[in-house]
């Protein structure tokens, strides 16, 4: 039942990781065409060192792309071939479940592909001994994992019974998300501004901005605006939007008709 | 009669999709092991009475029972269906919906499978995208044959076939019923329903119009047909004979439709002196062109 799955994600990710090969060879090319393979010029003094949480940031920030081409798998399923999925012998939300399952495996594939090349690039202009790990960083990552997962809720629940026109929806997610974060942070006049905060409030962005901690003196933000909550309750807010986007196409899951 | 018990039962089931009545309170038994055609023209209903049978779509009133329970994903084990439209994924290959077969039915049966790629002369390595229409079509037989289903639902089968692959499924679906299993069909090529199917029912615009064993309907109407050295001649008065259903006339050629036993109206027509005179079972087609309302002349005609 899963082997389509399987197939559609490897897919994605053998794309994916081209994509991310040619990146890794350009950037290569690059600095070696400046000298710099070896020459990492960061200070060394100790209070000078590369955050592994901001190369969480930088992987995730990536891998939303993958997300957002391959987060439609129920709606891929439901351009023309329900026929073929829904006369296997599985329930639909057994099916959808398993679809689930893949794309999020995906989605962390993609993370780690990722966070592994820029690994190798750093290490190549000879910084990985800059490389610190911080005392949130398994809980930055766990947020900017379920930061993607979030939008592939949204990406589910916004295609699930569209059909062919689930990529499109998923890209004009993607779009939604900025302009929403961008009139919040513009501070429109009422009813205006009231309608884009509490729209935001649902805008997985307002969730995903990393702070260089402790001291939060430099911030990654993938959005428009961010919460200055604490990082348990961003990952709380992203969870609950991510299962709410999941719960949402599958209730349309079951209820459509080939 | 067959007096076997129902494997698929269809129970006043009726479908409608906004205010368009797709179909209306259907009721048709399909006997276990037997070959099922239903027949109809565009839009009778046949492909929504085929989703809503497999769950594919919700009946808005109405049932479906598969061995007089409701239809469960587990049915689906020995279940197969092959739509009117390829819903194969085109990103992938023969072999890959053939794996995908294996790791989904408990019944696969992959000697079976290669059997019919064979048969059908299908390149495994082929992506379905790339497949004619007749091979997408044909890919779709062949993954609905390999499970050893119980029952078959196939929605047009033959559809952009070659006449070779064509007949291929014909005894593909004889076969199959030969081995038990219980196969439910449409085709708007009514020979080959004729030929293959045991019971048929014809749909239109929605509603049932005629359901029984196809022998039985054949012989239950007689055509007398007659050619003339002439014009065909008037009827004058047999026209209102109740065991006349309707009367075709094309040039030289006179073909009377005719309730039960058709020897007095052979007798009849017989004293009009036609050069030759002959009195047939009435074929489905026949029967089928009647009971749509598409019979090519009318009484007022006679």
């Amino acid at each position: 039942m899963y082997y389509t799955d399987l197939l559609r994600v490897r897919n994605g990710l053998f794309v994916y990781a081209i994509v991310i090969a040619g990146v890794f060879a350009l950037s290569v090319f690059t600095l070696a065409l400046n000298g710099m393979l070896g020459q990492w010029h960061m200070q060394a003094a100790s209070d000078r060192h590369l955050d592994l949480d901001a190369l969480f940031a930088m992987a995730t920030f990536s891998a939303m792309f993958f997300t957002f081409a391959m987060g439609t798998g129920l709606s891929c399923e439901n351009s023309g071939h329900l026929p073929v999925k829904w006369t296997k012998p599985v329930s639909r939300v057994r099916a959808a479940l398993t679809t689930f399952a893949f794309d999020a495996a995906g989605i962390i594939a993609a993370v780690a592909l990722t966070f592994v090349t820029i690994v190798a690039i750093i290490a190549l202009v000879g910084g990985a001994s800059f490389i610190r790990a911080t005392p949130d960083s398994a809980e930055q990552l766990a947020r900017f994992i379920v930061y993607l997962l979030a939008f592939y809720g949204l990406i589910a629940a916004a295609g699930a019974s569209l059909g062919g026109r689930g990529r499109a929806v998923s890209w004009a997610i993607l779009g939604g998300s900025l302009l929403i974060g961008g009139f919040d942070a513009s501070a429109l006049p009422k009813p205006w501004g009231t309608i884009f905060t509490l729209l935001d409030y649902l805008n997985p962005m307002r969730y995903g901005s990393y702070h260089d901690s402790p001291s939060k003196s430099e911030t990654i933000q993938f959005g428009m605006t961010s919460t200055n909550l604490a990082l348990g309750v961003d990952i709380a807010a992203l969870c609950l939007l991510a299962a709410a986007g999941l719960i949402a196409a599958l209730l349309q899951w079951r209820r459509l008709e080939a | 009669m067959n007096d076997s018990p129902a494997k698929i039962a269809i129970d006043r089931l009726t479908k409608r999709y906004g205010s368009t009545l797709a179909v209306d309170s259907l009721t048709v038994d399909v006997p276990k092991g037997s070959i099922f055609g239903l027949l109809g023209t565009n839009g009778a209903g046949k492909t929504t009475t085929f989703k809503c049978l497999l769950g594919l779509a919700r009946p808005t009133s109405g049932t479906v029972t598969i061995d007089g329970k409701p239809l469960t994903p587990e049915n689906f084990e020995r279940l197969s269906y092959v739509p009117e439209r390829c819903a194969l994924y085109e990103w992938m290959t023969g072999a890959q919906h053939l794996e995908l077969q294996r790791r989904s039915f408990k019944y696969y049966d992959g000697r079976r499978a290669d059997e019919l790629m064979d048969l059908f002369g299908l390149d495994r390595r082929k992506k379905i995208g790339k497949y004619s229409k007749g091979q997408q079509t044909a890919m779709a037989l062949v993954l609905a044959f390999s499970i050893r289903p119980d029952i078959l639902v196939l929605d047009e089968p033959a559809s952009g076939l070659d006449p070779v692959h064509q007949r291929h499924v014909l005894d593909l679906i004889i076969g199959e019923a030969a081995g038990g299993s219980t196969i439910i069909f449409s085709s708007h090529q009514i020979g080959q329903v004729e030929r293959a199917a045991d019971r048929v029912a014809i749909m239109h615009k929605g509603t049932l119009r005629l359901t029984g064993e196809v022998e039985q309907l054949k012989a239950d109407v007689k055509v007398v047909e007659a050619t003339f050295d002439s014009e065909a001649p008037q009827l004058n008065g047999l026209g209102t004979d109740p065991r006349i259903g309707y009367v075709m006339r094309a040039g030289k050629l006179l073909r009377v439709y005719v309730g039960g036993d058709a020897g007095e109206i052979a007798k009849a027509i017989s004293a009009k002196g036609p050069r030759s005179l002959r009195v047939l079972d009435q074929n489905l087609e026949d029967i089928f062109l009647s009971t749509v309302g598409a019979a090519p002349l009318n009484e007022a005609e006679y």
